[in-house]
């Protein structure tokens, strides 16, 4: 269903057109897909979605004025007068002399992004998967009696992008994932708790008992979670809890957030902003990685680089208007939502790299302080700096997990955190495109009672 | 254009939907159209417009449901997304003959923001950021962001529903940062309603702007918020989102029924203060959360859930409501084409009380007065909800002092519920986006002020 050669001819079209309608720079992002999207609750599909999509984008330059329209509708007159609407629209625009589109640039092939083998695998087979999962959460013990379900998803995509200045790349990616929500019970109190996997490829999904059983041993640990009282306390962070202080990160190293000072980080290059363990590197070649690309939304090559290095700041985000704003060269972090939205900088595979002990080595050397399992609402401040977040999770009681702990939340400004972490787990898994191992601060407050 | 299918069309994509096991099925059709302008660091950094068109299948067989769409719409790819979701055999379900309805007008659009031009809007832009920009010298950056959007859509489904809407709305939204020495603090301020341009000849740009850069300029001052249980006056208005999270997504009909709702079984039991009043109300004129029809064709309406603190009803779209033998609320929505609707809210408020808004804070001897709270989050499970506070102040001996900053509120939903205390008259409503399961709906919260006995803070200092 999907033929490159005739979007490429509609990208081409598009560009030619708006040109000659006075762009001065014009750039296509094209994108067809299909997905699957199964929801099983108690054995019964509750919803089984098999869609296919497409969607264009034309981004335009009149003489530094930007201007985008997108369109699920490629009938050839429809893609016209929004080439036209846009031309014109594109007068309201301030004249920004900063912005321009990247030249070609060869892309390293970054491989296992595109499970060729996605479409062959039967529907039925993906809702066994799914049903499998559903019912696993039965087997983990008596305090599990319900479940929101067991959903699985998978998409893939053929992506492309042209620009005017000769710069054309075309490339595949997919994804899978599942995720299982059992409710634990007990004496009236219900804790419900999720635990999710997510690869390139279908093959790359952990099995559905080690889901399960990991989904269930959350929501078993944190039920009849109660409110403790206010302290300063040593934290360790979960590594699923642990991505909320690198998203507040991404936010305070985009590049459009420094220039225009809405980051605590603003004049902070070359400064320590953590400690000696703090590595954090952002990576769009790691190979069948989640947040992986071999160029960005703009068509410019991805890389590897520090961002924190040995807790020194190394590296801001860019893309290429903010590059050249900021006299330097595209980091490749353009990043699109999908067709319909304009690129924006965002993070590629963003993690805090791995330490040498172990998480229950990390856990023992606490005598009083907070494991962390989730957060919710709130979270980091990237502006000024400050994190607070309600957390759910265990007591750490003389090296030993104690009593469920909710209704708290956990506050420190950034710098304090990143300054703070004094251990760094070996559990990095890259499953997600932002994440971190277990790691601990040395100190934060947990508000209660 | 697109939601202009034929009856035929419409009739014989149900036909082919229903020849499997389904026992309903229906139709939706969208076209969308928005245009965005946005602005920061004194410039419109970007112009952009999008159209958005499509139409998807549901089938429902028991508690099953299947679900396919496309944004092909010529009639050979309709019918392949049909059949997509007519499996097995045996189809209880049969069609009844499409009856044309009107959806009830619930806006009142004087001049749609679709005739009116780029550079009147873009003005619309530059008067916020100039609100903001003149209100202090402290004010740093400031970014405005504007939308408008038309929403056609189409429903028919097989019980003989066949209906179609369209549903305008429009956003101006100002975030400012204030800075003074190293201190830095943000404001944010929108505006959004399902009118035409009137809106903003009512609502004076420059007023957003002005507010975003108050609430930045104010909070320079601000102290570190104290931690513990404290009591809590919350703010009319955009306060009303403690509701929402607190209570209203555990009101929603999918969770109760699954039974993994704190509500789940609960009709007809205290579950908040005698004070509290709540309803769910699709209805009102020109609100962000309003419509004429859901998503699902339903007539939205006024729904009471919380009565007197005695709990008196859910939020219902047709599956869950069959499902349960209860009439849908015309709570059915979803995002776009591409999403299958869930019971969501709409304008979802406390009803006016009748404490007068300075006994809110008369005998509180230490307290926190929020007067704008940020994003919140619940799980719908235990109930327990966290909220960001963006603009606070002490209550000390009945009356408000200093700001502070980094508060967050964390509660149990029904818990807190019953531990409303006073509530002030005069409920307004303010514009929000609900977030659930991926889809992203317009919405409205709203309350007339009101005050919590004691609830946990959570600051840095302790």
């Amino acid at each position: 269903m999907i033929v490159d050669l005739e979007d490429r001819a509609l990208a081409d079209r598009l560009i030619d057109r708006a040109v000659r309608r006075g762009a001065t720079e014009a750039e296509v992002f094209a994108q067809r897909g299909e997905r699957t999207h199964i929801h099983v609750n108690r054995g019964r599909v509750e919803n089984l979605t098999r869609a296919g999509l497409k969607g264009v984008g034309l981004r335009i330059l009149v003489g530094g004025r930007l201007a985008f329209m997108s369109s699920s509708d490629f009938s050839e007159k429809t893609l016209d007068d929004l080439v036209e609407e846009t031309i014109s629209l594109a007068a309201e625009a301030s004249p920004e002399p900063y912005n321009a589109m990247p030249e070609m640039a060869p892309a390293e092939n970054v491989s296992d992004l595109d499970d060729p083998e996605l479409a062959e695998i039967p529907l039925e087979k993906k809702l066994e998967l799914t049903k499998a999962l559903d019912a696993r959460v039965f087997e983990e013990g008596p305090e599990i009696q319900n479940t929101e379900g067991a959903i699985y998803s998978d998409g893939s995509y053929v992506n492309l992008i042209v620009n005017s200045k000769g710069l054309f790349h075309t490339w595949r990616e997919s994804f899978a994932s599942m995720v299982v929500s059992p409710v634990a019970e007990r004496g009236g109190q219900k804790q419900v708790a999720h635990y999710w996997t997510s690869a390139r490829k279908f093959r790359g999904l952990k099995a559905p008992e080690e889901i399960a059983a990991e989904a269930c041993r959350r929501a078993k640990l944190l039920l009849g979670g109660e409110a403790v009282p206010t302290e300063k306390v040593p934290v360790v962070m979960d590594s699923r809890a642990g991505t909320a202080l690198l998203e507040g990160l991404i936010h305070a190293v985009d590049g459009e957030n420094i220039y225009r000072g809405r980051s605590f980080l603003a004049d902070h290059l070359g400064r320590k902003i953590g400690s000696e363990m703090v590595n954090i590197v952002d990576d769009g070649t790691i190979p069948g990685g989640v947040g992986s690309s071999p160029v960005d939304g703009e068509g410019v090559p991805t890389r590897r680089k520090w961002v924190v290095e040995r807790g020194v700041l190394s590296s801001y985000l860019y893309d290429t208007y903010t590059a050249r704003k900021a006299r330097t060269v595209s980091t490749g972090n353009a990043s699109r939502e999908s067709y319909a939205a304009r690129p924006v900088i965002g993070a590629l595979n963003f993690y805090l790299e791995a330490g040498e002990r172990t998480r229950e080595e990390i856990i023992s050397e606490v005598d009083n302080g907070f494991y962390v399992l989730r957060t919710m609402g709130g979270g980091p401040n990237a502006v000024t700096g400050d994190f607070s977040a309600g957390a759910a999770g265990v007591w750490i009681r003389d090296g030993k997990l104690s009593h469920p702990v909710a209704k708290v939340t956990i506050a420190a400004g950034m710098l304090d955190m990143l300054l703070g972490i004094d251990a760094v787990a070996n559990d990095l898994v890259l499953d997600s495109a932002t994440a971190t191992p277990t790691y601990r601060i040395r100190e934060m407050t947990v508000s209660g009672t | 254009m697109s939601v202009d299918l034929s009856k035929e069309t419409l009739v014989r994509l149900l036909d082919v939907a229903l020849s499997g096991d389904g026992d309903f099925a229906d139709l939706f059709v969208e076209q969308t159209r928005t245009t965005g302008i946005g602005l920061a660091e004194d410039k419109i950094k970007s112009v952009s417009v999008s159209t958005r068109q499509g139409l998807s299948v549901r089938v429902i067989s028991g508690r099953e449901v299947r679900f396919a769409y496309t944004d092909e719409l010529d009639e050979r790819e309709l019918e392949t997304t049909a059949r997509a979701v007519s499996l097995g055999g045996g189809s209880a379900g049969r069609l009844s003959p499409l009856v044309e309805e009107k959806a009830q007008k619930r806006f009142t659009v004087e001049v749609p923001l679709s005739e009116v031009g780029a550079a009147t809007k873009a003005d619309i832009l530059w008067k916020a950021n100039e609100g903001a920009r003149d209100y202090d010298p402290r004010v740093s950056e400031v970014s405005v962001s504007y939308y408008d959007q038309e929403r056609r859509i189409l429903v028919a489904n097989s019980e003989g529903r066949w209906v179609e809407d369209r549903q305008p709305l429009n956003l101006l939204a100002v975030s400012a940062v204030a800075v003074d020495g190293s201190v830095r603090q943000t404001g944010y301020e929108r505006m959004s309603e399902r009118r035409g341009y009137e809106v903003f000849e009512e609502v004076k740009p420059e007023s957003v702007g002005q507010e975003a850069a108050r609430e930045a300029v104010s909070m320079l001052k601000a102290e570190e918020a104290p931690t513990g249980e404290l009591t809590v006056v919350m703010p009319r208005g955009w306060g009303g989102v403690l509701l929402h999270e607190a209570v209203g997504h555990g009101l929603e009909g999918d969770f109760v029924r699954r039974g993994i709702s704190f509500f789940s079984g609960k009709l007809g039991e205290r579950v908040a203060s005698p004070l509290v009043t709540v309803v769910d109300d699709g209805t009102l004129v020109n609100h962000r959360g309003s419509l004429g029809v859901d998503d699902e064709g339903t007539p939205t309406q006024r729904t009471v859930l919380i009565e007197d603190g005695f709990c008196t009803g859910f939020l219902f779209d047709l599956h869950n409501a069959r499902l349960m033998g209860v009439e849908p609320t015309g709570n059915g929505r979803r995002e776009t084409f591409r999403h299958p609707p869930l019971p969501r809210m709409t304008n979802t408020f406390m009803e006016s009380g009748e404490s007068a808004p300075e006994d809110l804070l008369r005998d509180v001897r230490y307290g926190l007065e929020v007067r704008k709270l940020g994003g919140g989050q619940v799980d719908i499970t235990s109930g327990n909800f966290v909220f960001r506070v963006n603009e606070a102040y002490l209550i000390e001996d009945g009356a408000t002092t200093r700001p502070v900053k980094g508060a967050t509120l964390i509660g149990n939903g029904p818990e807190i519920m019953k531990r409303v205390d006073r509530v002030a008259s005069g409920t307004v409503c303010a514009a929000g986006s609900c977030g659930k399961n991926g889809q992203m709906v317009p919405v409205c919260v709203g309350e007339p002020g009101l005050r919590i006995s004691a609830m946990t803070v959570g600051g840095t200092r302790s």
